[in-house]
């Protein structure tokens, strides 16, 4: 009898163990996985960058595209801050269409109900639950 | 002499396949750069509390949500700001929603839940309690898979008291779910373009959509354009075009911040796209008249480039089946494009990275893990531009030709139960 007991606790501590190892081995194969992925991905791009960017055949046509890539970053950036301020001075300073303030109205009317059912066929509240 | 012009016409379009992104990949950059330095770079992390802030009414949506439903319930209970209503709407749910919600509503005096007898779809729901409930100067909605940051009611509404003319403010969508690979490239993606385009389209003036999960809006304003259409794909793509063709503003606070889940597997995320892309198409169909007055000239640029972004993508796609056909058959057509990356692709791909690490900077006060997903980067430009191309395509004849009655009726992407701590 005691010896049953000892084997029915070393076959679910024998479960246990296996249970975990195999969720340790799962764990650190997806682990690898992402990261194989993650390599794959930046090895790729390092070998296009190297085949196309970095040869001496196509050295000065990449420099000189980023080159007219930066002068055209350049010329958004000049062109947002002049419309900013256009926009500031002729736009925004005018303000034609106004609301009415916010701050005026700063009370609002508890809702009567706690549950309501709408019938979209008729357009008819029915309140179930009212708080009155 | 045709030779001469279909070799022209080959070449220009070559070029624009090319350019196009880099060119908007920089203004967006720049943009985002701009937006930074003059409204977030000094910005404090809390928001003012001594100021008045009125009352405001909060719609969620819902169409069997019971997943997710939970945390938003308990997010809304722990909110600070001072007086605010919930509306549940439950868009006739099959599942157990409306039990779920109903716990939550009988213990928290703010809460009420509406119950639609018929899934109407969002719109329609949205429409329903707007007319008929909502009685605050402002309206927030927030979708059921949204979890809204602590303070994100403040900051969402603030706007609303300094400048007269706004109707609508979106938050920033923060990708929560990042476990697998399509979630982490969603995440960088709405950092790296949904975010950035948002701030620089702000520097420009107008702005090509709220964020659907998290917006707040002047309630007349709403009311007065006759409130959200049931006739497209995309809802708040819609709403933000009729605020501003109604020439009131629609601005974006980043620091509103809004944790959203994104689609975990291929078929929830192609079924996300093709309703964006036909909502895309629908937008360029119902808003054509933008052209026809001198008075939306403001808008003009946005609607621009939503056409070059459609004709790129499908320029994109005639280019790459020309390459197969040309590889397959060893044909010599003039046009093509290789979806294989060369010297250009070389190029767009440095661009991207860099756009990436843009959007780590002006990002990182909201979320600081997001580095994390520069490593996937390297994957992004091929996934994305390739299915966003195929998608434009895709849902072309719909879009532009096809019915729009039940376009507002769509289902969610399948949602995960996520235990949120944030």
């Amino acid at each position: 009898m005691g010896k049953d007991k000892f084997l029915k606790i070393k076959n679910s501590l024998l479960f246990m163990r296996n249970l975990i190892l195999t969720f340790a081995a799962w764990t650190v194969i997806l682990y690898l996985i992402k990261n194989v992925i993650i390599t794959i991905g930046w090895f790729l791009i390092s070998l296009l960058w190297k085949k196309e960017l970095l040869i001496p055949q196509s050295m000065r046509y990449t420099v000189y595209t980023i080159f007219k890539i930066l002068i055209y970053a350049i010329a958004v950036f000049l062109t947002m801050i002049l419309w900013a301020k256009y926009n500031y001075k002729n736009y925004y300073s005018k303000n034609k269409r106004k609301l009415e303030n916010l701050n005026s109205d700063n009370s609002t009317t508890n809702l009567s109900w706690k549950e309501a059912v709408f019938d979209v066929n008729t357009k008819e509240i029915k309140r179930d639950n009212s708080l009155e | 002499m045709l030779h001469y012009y279909v070799k022209n016409i080959s070449d220009i379009l070559a070029y624009f396949i090319f350019f196009y992104p880099i060119i908007m990949s920089i203004v967006w950059m720049i943009g985002g750069l701009y937006f930074w330095a003059r409204r977030e770079r000094k910005e404090t992390k809390k928001p003012e509390f001594n100021i008045n802030y009125p009352p405001i009414t909060i719609l969620v949506p819902c169409y069997n949500e019971e997943k997710t439903i939970a945390n938003l319930c308990t997010r809304l209970t722990t909110l600070k700001y001072p007086d605010y209503h919930v509306i549940f709407i439950d868009d006739a749910s099959t599942d157990s929603t409306a039990d779920i919600i109903r716990k939550f509503v009988d213990n928290t005096d703010n809460f009420h839940l509406l119950r639609l007898t018929q899934n109407s779809g969002k719109a329609k729901a949205l429409n329903y309690a707007l007319f008929n409930f909502v009685n605050t100067p402002i309206t927030v909605i927030i979708d059921a898979d949204t979890i809204i940051g602590e303070n994100s009611l403040y900051e969402i509404v603030k706007p609303f008291l300094f400048q007269p003319r706004l109707g609508a403010v979106t938050g920033n969508p923060i990708v929560m779910n990042r476990e697998y690979f399509l979630e982490k490239l969603q995440a960088a993606e709405f950092a790296s373009i949904i975010s950035l385009i948002k701030r620089s389209q702000r520097v420009i003036g107008r702005v090509f959509t709220v964020s659907g999960c998290f917006a707040a809006y002047n309630t007349k304003v709403l009311r007065e354009i006759g409130g959200f259409s049931p006739l497209t794909a995309t809802e708040d793509i819609d709403i933000t075009w009729r605020i501003q063709k109604h020439f009131y503003e629609v601005w974006f606070v980043p620091q509103a911040i809004a944790y959203i889940q994104v689609p975990s597997n291929l078929k929830e995320f192609f079924k996300q796209r093709r309703r964006w892309a036909l909502g895309g198409w629908q937008l360029l169909r119902t808003h054509k008249d933008v052209f026809t007055s001198w008075k939306y000239r403001r808008l003009w640029p946005i609607y621009i480039e939503s056409i070059l972004s459609a004709v790129w993508g499908i320029a994109f796609v005639i280019g790459s089946i020309i390459w197969l056909i040309n590889f397959i058959f060893h044909t010599n057509f003039y046009f093509f494009v290789s979806p294989l990356p060369q010297w250009y692709g070389s190029i767009i791909s440095l661009v991207c990275i860099t756009q990436f690490i843009v959007a780590i900077f002006v990002n990182h006060q909201y979320d600081k893990n997001l580095w994390k997903e520069l490593f996937w980067i390297p994957w992004y430009p091929l996934f994305f531009f390739c299915f966003g191309a195929l998608f434009i395509v895709a849902t072309l004849p719909k879009g532009l030709f096809g019915s729009m009655e039940k376009a507002g009726i769509w289902k969610s992407p399948e949602r995960k139960k996520i235990n949120v701590s944030i």
